[in-house]
């Protein structure tokens, strides 16, 4: 069944993938911004299994919940360390 | 269940990797508005997944408080996403900003320094300018007193004062006298233009009858033209055609317009003075040789410009200035147009005000 909380984080994810979507070419002009980008799509795709797995192929699709949420993690680790080495682009 | 508990507690431990780097930079650089926003986003994210991990590792403990804190970590993800991107999206625009004005300041200063050795090359060639009028206008004037020492021992010797002379000799004296005269005409020329580029061009115009520098200019050009094979022709009403002008200026105008002509002109060269209208008097030089093109009609007229037509390239490119100028500053104008017939030919036409009808 479904979880209240994570359907909420599901639809407030929503909003934020199409603001991504419509500023995408102002977003594609950052440096290495594909790893962040990479690691906000494995969220939410965390977020859909999270809610997905109330339906069917619930261990399958838990798995791949948790394996998503590791991936942008340390996407995102990735990403924060490589913005601190690069001089020009200060956070 | 094991994997899924590494896979937590790697994603707990990645969020708290980031959050370390992102303090240690915390400290050691200025930081924008997108710093805070990533330190909450992984902060959320560490509290999440060891949330997360100590769920799925002691999955029969009552959490109580902490599930409420877990739902709300998890609701406040996705908000703390969307701030990240759009404090990103922020800063790239005031980055985008900030070098824009960096280039802007850049091409302002190469501007200026574009502009400093614009004007020290203007300078230089100001000065430039001003040494070599001043040494055309002292070369002009030390050439002109030989030149009238030599008109007059000519003209001594021609007129029979020193002894007979037979007509050979004359006729070697009169080409010394007529290129003498036109020799005195380009310094002439010269000496005007030097005046007019530094401007101490004036003239002194007085009530005169222009019938009188024509045919002053007929005269000392008719045995050039003969010369030339070529028949000079003055064309003036009857009566006196009065205006305000300096007679010194009409002549050497005239002079040029003619010594134009005769380089050009096949066999005919013929000056008019006519009353255009109420208020214009024209006098025309007209000849019959190659009409010039209409894109050369305007440019004929300025200072050193070189006719195409002209093949030997003996002339300075002053004459037909001067007549502009002298124009000009008798209040009239000087232009080209071809014959009205349809024979080949040019009219040079330089327009004078002509005076009230009381005076004239």
């Amino acid at each position: 069944m479904f979880e209240n909380n994570e359907l909420i984080t599901l639809l407030l994810s929503i909003p934020v993938l199409i603001f991504l979507l419509r500023r995408r070419r102002n977003f594609l002009a950052m440096p290495r911004i594909r790893i962040l980008i990479g690691s906000f799509v494995l969220f939410l795709l965390a977020r859909i299994c999270t809610n997905a797995e109330g339906i069917a192929l619930r261990s399958e699709l838990n798995l791949l919940e948790h394996a998503s949420y590791f991936i942008a993690s340390a996407s995102l680790c990735v990403w924060t360390v490589l913005r601190f080495h690069d001089s020009d682009v200060a956070i | 269940m094991n994997l899924i508990v590494f896979l937590d507690g790697g994603a707990a431990l990645s969020s708290l990797i980031g959050l370390i780097a992102l303090g240690f930079v915390y400290y050691s650089r200025p930081y924008r508005d997108s710093a805070f926003v990533l330190a909450g986003l992984l902060f959320l994210e560490l509290v999440f997944h060891s949330f997360n991990f100590l769920q799925w590792r002691f999955t029969k403990a009552d959490w109580g408080i902490f599930d409420e804190i877990g739902d709300l970590v998890n609701v406040g993800l996705p908000l703390m996403w969307a701030f990240l991107l759009y404090a990103l999206l922020q800063e790239e625009y005031e980055t985008s900003l900030k070098r824009s004005e960096m280039r802007s300041r850049e091409l302002a200063e190469d501007l200026t320094e574009s502009n400093r050795n614009l004007v020290a090359a203007n300078e230089r060639l100001r000065e430039v300018d001003k040494i070599r009028t001043s040494f055309l206008a002292s070369v002009s004037h030390e050439l002109r007193t030989p030149l009238a020492s030599i008109q007059g021992y000519t003209e001594i010797v021609l007129y029979g004062i020193h002894g007979d002379v037979n007509d050979s000799q004359k006729r070697a004296l009169e080409t010394i006298l007529r290129n003498n005269a036109r020799l005195d005409r380009l310094i002439k020329n010269l000496l005007e233009i030097t005046r007019i580029e530094t401007g101490r061009f004036k003239i002194a115009p007085r009530h005169i009858d222009l019938r009188k520098p024509l045919w002053h200019v007929e005269e000392s050009f008719r045995p050039t033209a003969a010369k030339l094979l070529k028949s000079i022709t003055c064309l003036v009403p009857p009566d006196p055609m009065v205006a305000l002008a300096d007679e010194e200026f009409v002549i050497q105008a005239v002079s040029n317009l003619v010594d134009n002509a005769l380089r050009y002109a096949e066999r005919e060269i013929a000056i008019r003075l006519a009353r255009c209208d109420d208020r214009t008097i024209a006098i025309e030089v007209e000849d019959d040789g190659t009409v010039i093109a209409p894109e050369k009609r305007v440019v004929i007229f300025e200072r050193f410009h070189r006719d195409d037509r002209d093949e030997s390239g003996g002339h300075l490119g002053v004459g037909l200035a001067i007549v502009k100028e002298v124009a000009a500053a008798h209040g009239g104008d000087a232009r080209v147009f071809p014959r009205s017939d349809s024979r080949s030919g040019n009219v040079f036409r330089w327009t004078i005000p002509a005076p009230a009808p009381a005076l004239s």
